[in-house]
C-alpha cells in the first residue's frame, strides 16, 4: 500500500501525531515540515496536494471533489491538524470552467477548445497534464452527442487529485447565434468564418524568439457572430513567466494578455476583431471567452475555452545570417544569403508551396470583411516576384496624434503600427499612413507634422523593425535553425545628405537593439552603410562594355553611376583609375510622378489627375503596387480621370524625358571630360575614352577601343535599369518592346545631338580619330534584369556580394568620393572673373584613383600621341634629373670663407645635408649677428648672407660629388616635378608632362643663350637667395631695411637671369 | 569653345589646374539655359520663367552646401563646385511644378 503520509527516511507515519500545527500565516508560505523522529525534510503528505495556495491571491483552496472534511482553515492529516491562518475555500470543477463551450469550423472541420478551463484557474490543473495537452490536444476536450443534443465533455486533470479521481467535466455548447432554434446540433450552433492566428508561425519555435501577436477576426459576415447581441468577446492570450535565459518556469502559472486593440472599426461600424502582443515569450494557450453584463455592472463568463499553442524547442540559435537590405523610400527589397552561398530575394508566403508566417489556431476562410487597415504582418509582400516591402507604415492612431519619438517608440509592431502588405479600405483616412520617411524633406511635403530628424529616425527604425522581423519570420517558416547572428548590410542613397545619413545609421541602431530583445539574435548593421545604392548594384555584375551606367530610379531618387569597365578591370591604361567616373544622385524619384497625378498637393486638386477616391499620394502608391503596369494604371478609370489620361502621359513623358536628358548630358560630360589646361593646353590622359591599345612598339593611345574582327573604333555605354521607377516608362515606351530599349534609343539619340553640337568634340582627338569622326561608333547598349528577378533586386542581392570581402573591392569602397560627383547639365556664369563655365564640365570631388595600380607604359620609340615631339627621356624615373642634359656650367669664382666668428649654419648637423631653405632661414634667424660680421667685413649683411649659403652650396655639393651648379639644377629640377605630380597621374602621363617641361625649359635656357642645367641652377639660386630678407621687424641691434634682392658678389655664378 | 584656343601651357603646378579658377566662397552664379533642351521637352524657362526659382534653389544650395575646400579638390576643372545647376532644377523645381504641365 502507497505511504500517503510518511516520513521517506524513516518511515514514521505523521499521521499519527495529534497535534495541530501552524501550518501557513496569511498571505505567507506554508512552512517547511519535518519528521519529529529523524528530522528529515522528506515528509510527504498526500492530503498537502489536495490543498493548495492559489497562484494569483494566495488564497487556499482544496476541491469539494477531493472530499476532504474538517474546519474550514484545517487541513486534517489523521490525528494531525495542519491549521492555515485563513479560510480555505472548496472548489467544484464547475467553478473552474466555463458554462459552456463555443466550436468553431476551421476549414471544414471542427475545432474545440481543449480546456474548458477559465485561465484564472489553469494554476488548479496538473501541470503536466497541462503540458500535455498543449503537446496532444487529441487528448482532451470532445463533442459527445446524448439524447439529440451535442455536448462538450473534458476529463479534467486536477491538481492533486489522482488520475483515478480526475473528473469529467460536461457541459452546453455556445451556440454562435444565440437566438438559434437548433441549439442542440453542433454544427447549427458552432461558429463560422472566424480566424484565430498567431505570428510568426515558426517552424521550430525557440526560447529565444520572444515577440508574438495574436488576433481573432471575423474573416465573413458569419464570422461577425462572434459579436453577438447580447454577449461580449474577450480574447486573452496566456504567456508563461520565464527565467533569464527566456525558458518558462511554469506551466500553469501564466500571465494574461489581453487581445485589446480592436481591427476592423470603420465609421460607425464595430469591430471585426481584437489583436494583442506579447514580447515576453511564446504565448502557451489562447483563451476565447464570452461575457454577459450583470445587473451589478460587472461581466461574467457564459462560454469560452482554450486552445494551446504547441511549446517551443529547447534548442539553442546558433545559426549565422547574412541580409542585404535596399530600404526604398516606396518599396523596400530584402535579399538573403543561404547557406549554400546562393543569394535569393525575401518573398514570404510566395505560392502555395511556401509556408505561411501565420500559424491558424482557427481558419475561417478567405476573408470578405476587409474594413479599417489591415496591419497583420503575415502575408504575401507586393510586386510580380512578391518580394516589395512597401516602405509605409500604417498606425491604427493618426500618425499626427503620436509624433513624438516615445510614443512611436511605445506603439507595438503587428498591434499598433505595421507595415500595410493588403493596403487600407478606402474609408480610411490618410492620416493613418506614413511613407517615403526615408527622406525627411519627403515626410515635410507629406505630414509636416512629423517631419523632425527624431521622429523620421524613429519611423525609419520601427520600419527596419518590422522588416526585419518579417524577414526573420518568414524565413524561420521553413527553417529550422535560429540565427544566433544576422549581419545586415544596408546602403543609402548619394543624395542623402550627412543629416539622413546619420538619421539612418541610427535608425538602424535603435532597430538593432530592439530585435536583440525580440528574436534573441544580434542583427548587427555597420556602424555606417558600406555603399550607396548604386555602388551596391555595379558591385553585383561584370561587363565588356567600356562603360556600365547603373540608373537606379527608385521613388524617391535617381541615382547615376557611370563605371569605368576598364578601370575596374586594370585594362588598358585605366589601372588605378577609380572605376566611378560619375557618381550621382538626384531627389528625384517615380514619386515625384505620382505626386504630379495627385495634383498641387494633399487636399489641392489642382491640376489633378486621379479620381477624387484615390487622392492621396498614399492611395495611389497602394493602387500602383497593386497595378500590373504603369499602362494599366493610366487605363484604369477607379484611378486615373478619362479626361485626364492624356495630361498624365504628357507628364510622365516630361519625367522621363528630363531623366534621359540629364543621362545624356552625363555621358557626354564623359565624352568631354578633356583636361584643358587655363591656358588651354588639351591633357587628354584625363579623358576616359582614352584606351591604350596594341603591344610593344605599337602601345599607344586611342579614342576609345577596337572591337570586333575589323577592329571597328567604338566607345561603349551600357545601361542598366534599377529600381521600379522605371516602371513610368512603360507609359512612353513608344513600340520600344523594354524600357530598357527605350532608354539605350533616346539615351544614345541625345548623346551624339549633344556631341555635335559641342565645339570641343573636334578636338577630343587622338591624332587619327576625334569624338565626331564617323569611323568612331558610338554603341549604348542596355542590359535586363536576370530571369526570375527585377530591376529593383540588384541593390540588395549586390549588398551580399561576396566582393564586398575582398581586398580589391576594399579598395573600390574605401576609396569612394565623399560625395556625389557627375556633370553640371547647364552652363554657368560666375561673377568674380566674368567667366563662362560650360555644361559638360565635372562638379564634386570625384573617387580617389590609385596611384600604385597605375599601368607603366614606357612606349619603345613610338612618340607620345599627344605630344609627337616628345623628348628621347620620355620613360625616365619620375622626379630625377634628365641625363641628356646639355653641357655643364663653370663653376663660380670662389667664395669667401665663413668667418670664424660666424657659427656655420650646418653645425648642428654635421653630415646632414640640410635643406637649402633651411640654411637660408637659418642664416635669417641670425640676421643681427650676421649683420655685425658684414659690417666687420665692409660688405652689405644681404651680400654676406649671400656669400655664406653659396658656401653651404658648394660643402653639400661636394659631399654629394658633384658640382654645385649641378646639384642646384638637380633640385630645382626635382621641385618642379614635386609640383607637375599630381594625384591620379599615370606613369607615362607623369613622363609625358616631364617629356613636355624639359621642352620648355631647355626653350626658355636657349632664349637666354643658357644651356638647360645652368637655366635650372640659377633658378633655384634666385630662389634662394630671395629668401635672404632681413626679418620684419628688426631687432633692438638697429637694422637698416635692406634691398630686395642685390646682385651676387663677384660675377654672378650663372649669368644675368633676373 | 572657341575661347580656351590657345598654346600649349606647361608651367608650375599653379599654372597647371585644370581649366576653370577655383571661386570664392561668396562668388555670384547665375545659371544660364544651355545647351537647349530638345523640343519635345519643356524648357527650364518654360516651368520656371526667368529661371527664378531655380536662382533660389541655387543661392540656398550654396548656402547649405559650399564650395568643396581646395584640399579636397583634385587640380581638375570645375570639381570645387558640389552641385549641378541642371539636378538643381529637377530637384527643386521640376519635381515641384510637374503637375502644372498639361
Amino acid at each position: 500500500m502507497e505511504q500517503e503520509n510518511h516520513c521517506e527516511h524513516c518511515g514514521f507515519d505523521l499521521s499519527r501525531l495529534e497535534m495541530t500545527v501552524l501550518f501557513a500565516r496569511k498571505g505567507a508560505e506554508p512552512r517547511k515540515l519535518h519528521c519529529p523522529i529523524c528530522r528529515s525534510d522528506r515528509v510527504k503528505i498526500r492530503a498537502l496536494e489536495r490543498v493548495f495556495p492559489r497562484a494569483d491571491s494566495g488564497r487556499w483552496v482544496r476541491w469539494r471533489e477531493g472530499g476532504v472534511a474538517g474546519p474550514a482553515n484545517v487541513i486534517a492529516v489523521g490525528r494531525l491538524k495542519l491549521r492555515v491562518e485563513s479560510e480555505i475555500e472548496s472548489l467544484s470543477k464547475e467553478q473552474i470552467c466555463f458554462r459552456s463551450v463555443p466550436v468553431f469550423l476551421s476549414g471544414g472541420e471542427r475545432r474545440i477548445p481543449v480546456l474548458p478551463v477559465m485561465p484564472e484557474y489553469l494554476d488548479c490543473l496538473d501541470p503536466a497534464q497541462v503540458r500535455l495537452a498543449r503537446e496532444k490536444p487529441e487528448l482532451f476536450g470532445r463533442v459527445i452527442h446524448e439524447r439529440g443534443k451535442s455536448r462538450y465533455q473534458c476529463v479534467l486533470p486536477l491538481r492533486g487529485l489522482k488520475q483515478t479521481e480526475w473528473p469529467t467535466y460536461e457541459c452546453d455548447l455556445l451556440p454562435a447565434n444565440p437566438f438559434s432554434p437548433n441549439a442542440g446540433d453542433v454544427d447549427a450552433v458552432a461558429f463560422r468564418g472566424v480566424t484565430l492566428r498567431v505570428w510568426p508561425n515558426l517552424k521550430r519555435p525557440t526560447h529565444a524568439w520572444r515577440y508574438y501577436v495574436v488576433g481573432i477576426q471575423a474573416a465573413t459576415e458569419e464570422g461577425m457572430a462572434l459579436f453577438a447581441q447580447g454577449r461580449m468577446l474577450r480574447t486573452r492570450m496566456l504567456v508563461p513567466p520565464s527565467d533569464a535565459d527566456g525558458r518558462p518556469v511554469s506551466e500553469t502559472k501564466l500571465e494574461v494578455v489581453a487581445l485589446d486593440q480592436e481591427v476592423g472599426r470603420e465609421g460607425e461600424s464595430g469591430p471585426t476583431g481584437f489583436v494583442g502582443a506579447t514580447r515576453k515569450g511564446r504565448p502557451a494557450w489562447v483563451s476565447v471567452e464570452f461575457m454577459q453584463a450583470t445587473q451589478g455592472g460587472g461581466a461574467e463568463a457564459v462560454g469560452g475555452g482554450l486552445f494551446p499553442l504547441p511549446p517551443p524547442s529547447d534548442s539553442l540559435p546558433s545559426d549565422t545570417w547574412s541580409f542585404g537590405v535596399d530600404f526604398g523610400t516606396s518599396n523596400t527589397v530584402i535579399a538573403v544569403k543561404r547557406r549554400d552561398g546562393s543569394l535569393q530575394c525575401v518573398a514570404p508566403e510566395r505560392g502555395r508551396d511556401r509556408s505561411s508566417t501565420t500559424l491558424k489556431l482557427l481558419d475561417g476562410g478567405p476573408p470578405t470583411i476587409q474594413r479599417g487597415i489591415d496591419l497583420w504582418p503575415g502575408g504575401e509582400w507586393s510586386g510580380p516576384s512578391h518580394d516589395l516591402l512597401p516602405s509605409e507604415l500604417g498606425c491604427v492612431r493618426k500618425w499626427t496624434d503620436v509624433a513624438s519619438e516615445s510614443a512611436i517608440n511605445a506603439l507595438s509592431f503587428g498591434k499598433d503600427f505595421g507595415v500595410p502588405l493588403r493596403g487600407a479600405s478606402s474609408a480610411v483616412s490618410s492620416e493613418h499612413t506614413v511613407s517615403e520617411f526615408k527622406w525627411l524633406r519627403a515626410v515635410e511635403k507629406d505630414k509636416s507634422a512629423l517631419a523632425r530628424r527624431e521622429i523620421v529616425q524613429a519611423l525609419q527604425s520601427r520600419f527596419l523593425e518590422g522588416a526585419m522581423l518579417m524577414t526573420a519570420a518568414s524565413l524561420l517558416s521553413e527553417e529550422e535553425a535560429a540565427p544566433k547572428t544576422v549581419n545586415v548590410n544596408y546602403s543609402f542613397p548619394l543624395a542623402f545628405d550627412e543629416g539622413d545619413l546619420e538619421t539612418l545609421r541610427l535608425a538602424a541602431d535603435e532597430a538593432g537593439a530592439r530585435l536583440k530583445q525580440l528574436t534573441g539574435a544580434d542583427f548587427v548593421f555597420p556602424a555606417t552603410p558600406l555603399v550607396d545604392e548604386a555602388q551596391a548594384a555595379a558591385g553585383h555584375a561584370s561587363s565588356d562594355k567600356m562603360f556600365r551606367v547603373y540608373l537606379d530610379l527608385g521613388g524617391g531618387s535617381l541615382e547615376v553611376l557611370v563605371d569605368d569597365n576598364l578601370a575596374r578591370n586594370n585594362h588598358q591604361g585605366h589601372a588605378g583609375l577609380h572605376p566611378h567616373v560619375i557618381s550621382s544622385s538626384i531627389f528625384f524619384g517615380g514619386s515625384v510622378y505620382l505626386r504630379s497625378l495627385v495634383g498641387a498637393g494633399e487636399g489641392d486638386r489642382r491640376g489633378a489627375c486621379v479620381m477624387p477616391g484615390v487622392g492621396s499620394y498614399t492611395r495611389l502608391a497602394s493602387a500602383v503596387r497593386q497595378s500590373q503596369s504603369a499602362k494599366q494604371l493610366l487605363e484604369s478609370p477607379h484611378v486615373i480621370a478619362e479626361a485626364r489620361k492624356s495630361t498624365a502621359e504628357r507628364r510622365a513623358r516630361v519625367f522621363i524625358g528630363y531623366i534621359v536628358e540629364y543621362v545624356a548630358r552625363s555621358l557626354a560630360g564623359v565624352c568631354l571630360e578633356h583636361g584643358r589646361t587655363a591656358q588651354g593646353a588639351l591633357d587628354l590622359s584625363r579623358n576616359r575614352l582614352f584606351s591604350l591599345s596594341g603591344s610593344g612598339s605599337q602601345r599607344r593611345w586611342i579614342l576609345g577601343i577596337n572591337k570586333g574582327p575589323q577592329q571597328k573604333r567604338v566607345v561603349e555605354f551600357c545601361l542598366v535599369l534599377l529600381g521600379n521607377g522605371w516602371g513610368f516608362g512603360d507609359i512612353v515606351r513608344d513600340g520600344m518592346k523594354t524600357v530598357e530599349q527605350m532608354m539605350a534609343h533616346r539615351v544614345y539619340e541625345r548623346l551624339l545631338d549633344l556631341l555635335r553640337e559641342t565645339d570641343i568634340a573636334k578636338e577630343i582627338s587622338d591624332g587619327e580619330y576625334n569624338l565626331l569622326d564617323p569611323r568612331v561608333t558610338f554603341d549604348v547598349s542596355f542590359v535586363l534584369p536576370a530571369e526570375g528577378t527585377h530591376r529593383k533586386a540588384a541593390v540588395a542581392l549586390g549588398l551580399l556580394g561576396a566582393h564586398h570581402n575582398t581586398e580589391d573591392s576594399a579598395r573600390f569602397f574605401k576609396n569612394r568620393a565623399p560625395e556625389r560627383h557627375g556633370v553640371l547639365g547647364l552652363d554657368l556664369w560666375l561673377n568674380d572673373q566674368s567667366r563662362r563655365i560650360p555644361w559638360y564640365r565635372p562638379f564634386g570631388p570625384p573617387a580617389q584613383d590609385d596611384p600604385s595600380q597605375f599601368e607603366v607604359f614606357v612606349p619603345v620609340a613610338e612618340p607620345a600621341p599627344v605630344s609627337p615631339s616628345a623628348p628621347s627621356f620620355l620613360g625616365a624615373p619620375p622626379a630625377a634629373m634628365p641625363t641628356a642634359m646639355p653641357s655643364m656650367p663653370s663653376m663660380p669664382q670662389a667664395m669667401p670663407s665663413m668667418p670664424p666668428a660666424m657659427p656655420s649654419p650646418m653645425g648642428a648637423f654635421p653630415g646632414f645635408a640640410m635643406p637649402m631653405e633651411m640654411v637660408a632661414f637659418a642664416l635669417v634667424q641670425q640676421w643681427p649677428m650676421l649683420a655685425a660680421q658684414a659690417a666687420a667685413a665692409g660688405v652689405s649683411p644681404v651680400e654676406f648672407a649671400q656669400r655664406q649659403l653659396w658656401q653651404q652650396v658648394v660643402t653639400q655639393a661636394a659631399q654629394a660629388g658633384q658640382p654645385p651648379e649641378r646639384l642646384l639644377a638637380t633640385q630645382q629640377w626635382q621641385k618642379l616635378m614635386q609640383t607637375m605630380a599630381m594625384p591620379g597621374m599615370t606613369a607615362e602621363q607623369l613622363a609625358w608632362v616631364q617629356n613636355q617641361q624639359m621642352t620648355f625649359v631647355t626653350a626658355q635656357a636657349a632664349q637666354r643663350g643658357q644651356n638647360a642645367e645652368t637655366f635650372l641652377a640659377a633658378q633655384r639660386w634666385e630662389q634662394l637667395t630671395a629668401m635672404l630678407t632681413p626679418p620684419p621687424d628688426p631687432t633692438s641691434g638697429g637694422l637698416p631695411p635692406m634691398p630686395g634682392m642685390p646682385p651676387m658678389p663677384g660675377a654672378p655664378p650663372f649669368g644675368g637671369t633676373r | 569653345m572657341s575661347d580656351f584656343k590657345g598654346p600649349p601651357v606647361i608651367g608650375t603646378r599653379e599654372h597647371y589646374q585644370f581649366a576653370e579658377d577655383p571661386i570664392a566662397q561668396k562668388v555670384q552664379v547665375s545659371i544660364l539655359e544651355t545647351p537647349k533642351m530638345p523640343t519635345e521637352l519643356p524648357s527650364p524657362s518654360k516651368i520656371d520663367p526667368g529661371l527664378e526659382a531655380t536662382k533660389l534653389a541655387l543661392e540656398a544650395q550654396l548656402a547649405k552646401n559650399a564650395i568643396a575646400p581646395l584640399p579636397l579638390v583634385p587640380p581638375a576643372s570645375t570639381r570645387w563646385l558640389r552641385f549641378s545647376p541642371l539636378e538643381l532644377f529637377m530637384e527643386h523645381v521640376l519635381a515641384r511644378r510637374l503637375w502644372t504641365i498639361e
